[in-house]
């Protein structure tokens, strides 16, 4: 349950202790000491003159104070989504410490694009974290820790205040309060939760843990329907390069966007069966079909139609419908975004709106008839 | 009057004669130096030396060297240096030096001291038996050097080195 050991003294040391742990419990982190805390060395002199009568103790003390070990965190990795181009998405991520005091972490973010342009995320330079070390053992039930006293006054130990989320043997619990005994060379950590799943030894680490949000925007898609951003975030500590994590599993992001086709096609049989040509003769009333289609993913807005009656035709009114999702809608000219301009000859369809709305996937048809002069 | 005021002159010196040497003491001081073990690599060889410090990092193995005076005009007799092994430490075993001294350490929080070989303490276990075991240097408490005299100016030194938990 000792820290690492560095001389060949400590031999016996080591395998006296390391027998011990094995009978004991199951096999936990170092146990480490807080940033921060004084540890202090008190020797005291007791002695006699020379007809043996005692005399004043002296006394002399000499104080280490702990310092940092920086140490990597452990960062989550946000899981893929799909959003629509022109839309940003937001990556929530979860960073805890595992450092036995408070350090700064500097981040970093690449996005890679594919079949799409590339777009640099946004997300905060740095988090800070606080961190200490449990000063007794944390038991199942507990409602408040005992850490070591950090050598300040005011309502934070190693930076870990009321409101802050920390880490203990694995669970996570809100802080209530903070209280400090710099007396007794500890500080009280009041939980908002008791200590559950078991007791964490003293000397394990108290890491704080925060949620930072990182945004990256969609880009443009460059061919097709679809293109991804795919995101890797790194923390690295702000004291100790090595110190370092990247997130195990990058974070896709496909983006989706509308891809109209349109066709136009002609019946020569009032409608019975439609084709790309034909052939009629005059006074036919040929019926126009017009199909745009959305192979993309994703909706698009604002479909609108347009369309020149060609030359030896005539249009008729009040023969045109659309159908959405397969039911025919009748359209009246002038009304409902539908229109007939004669001088133009342009038939025009803007319904907007859901009208106007073409699923991914999906298809929004437009009638109308025309007869042979 | 010349008969009265030699009198009370002599009065006066005597006195100041009875008066003058206070009776000899010893008087000693003490002071902890601290210093952390750093390992430097150098041409593919490790050289491990002391530092100075004010700091350590969970895992360092720091020596602290007790300097104790005598700087009274008497011997000391029976001078005992006792030194808790600081809480958040580990006493690294075999590091006490002292010439001179005895050494002696305690594994109950101070109660008793005796030599290494022969130091023991209690137990009591769950079922109430009380077990006796033979202490191991991690489970030292406290340190203590007795310095049979001290001598008016000697001085000596003292050490011992502890494993940052």
């Amino acid at each position: 349950m000792r820290s690492r050991l560095l001389s060949p003294s400590l031999r016996c040391l080591a395998l006296g202790t390391i027998a011990l742990a094995i009978a004991a419990t199951a096999p936990q982190a170092l146990a480490s000491t807080a940033a921060n805390t004084a540890i202090s060395n008190s020797a005291t002199v007791t002695y006699n003159d020379a007809g043996g009568i005692a005399q004043m103790p002296v006394t002399a003390t000499a104080i280490v104070t702990v310092t940092l070990v920086p140490s990597a965190v452990t960062l989550t990795s946000p899981a893929a989504q799909s959003i629509a181009q022109g839309t940003t998405a937001t990556l929530s991520y979860t960073i805890t410490s595992t450092a036995n005091g408070p350090d700064i972490y500097s981040l970093s973010s690449a996005a890679i694009a594919s079949n799409l342009s590339t777009v640099t995320p946004v997300f905060p330079a740095n988090v800070s974290l606080g961190g200490t070390t449990l000063a007794a053992p944390a038991n199942n039930g507990d409602t408040t820790i005992t850490v070591p006293y950090d050598g300040t006054g005011g309502s934070t130990v190693n930076g870990i205040g009321a409101g802050s989320l920390v880490v203990i043997g694995g669970n996570v619990y809100t802080v209530l309060s903070v209280t400090k005994n710099s007396g007794n060379n500890t500080a009280l950590i009041g939980l908002g939760s008791p200590i559950a799943g078991g007791s964490v030894a003293a000397g394990q680490i108290v890491g704080e843990r925060k949620i930072f949000t990182l945004n990256e925007a969609s880009g443009v898609v460059s061919t097709g329907g679809t293109g991804t951003q795919t995101i890797t975030t790194t923390a690295v500590s702000a004291t100790s390069s090595g110190a370092t994590t990247t997130q195990a599993t990058p974070t896709v992001i496909t983006v989706n966007r509308p891809t109209l086709t349109v066709v136009k096609l002609v019946s020569v049989d009032g409608g019975a069966t439609f084709a790309a040509s034909g052939n009629a003769a005059p006074g036919t009333s040929l019926v126009y079909k017009i199909v745009a289609t959305n192979s993309g993913a994703t909706a698009a807005s604002q479909v609108a139609f347009t369309d020149v009656i060609p030359a030896y035709l005539t249009y008729v009114a009040g023969t045109a419908n659309a159908t959405a999702y397969g039911a025919a809608v009748p359209l009246t000219e002038g009304s409902g975004g539908y229109t007939y301009t004669a001088g133009s000859r342009t038939v025009a369809y803007d319904p907007g709106g859901g009208g106007g709305t073409v699923a991914g996937s999906g298809e929004l048809v437009l009638f109308f008839r025309a007869t042979i002069n | 009057m010349k008969l009265r005021s030699l009198v009370v002159s002599l009065a006066l010196l005597a006195q100041v004669a009875f008066a003058a040497p206070a009776s000899a003491k010893p008087h000693i001081v003490v002071s902890i130096a601290q210093a952390k073990e750093v390992v430097e690599t150098k041409g593919g060889a490790q050289t491990r030396r002391m530092v100075p410090t004010q700091s350590a990092s969970p895992g360092d193995v720091v020596e602290y060297v007790l300097t104790y005076a005598n700087q009274g005009d008497e011997a000391a007799t029976n001078a005992v240096v006792e030194d808790p092994i600081p809480k958040g430490t580990t006493y690294v075993s075999g590091s006490a030096t002292g010439d001179g001294a005895l050494l002696t350490f305690s594994a109950d929080g101070g109660k008793s001291f005796a030599e290494p070989v022969k130091l023991t303490y209690e137990v009591r276990l769950p079922s109430g038996a009380v077990e006796r075991r033979v202490a191991t240097p991690a489970e030292y408490t406290h340190i203590r050097w007795t310095i049979a005299k001290l001598a008016p100016g000697a001085t000596g030194t003292v050490a011992f080195r502890v494993q940052v938990h």
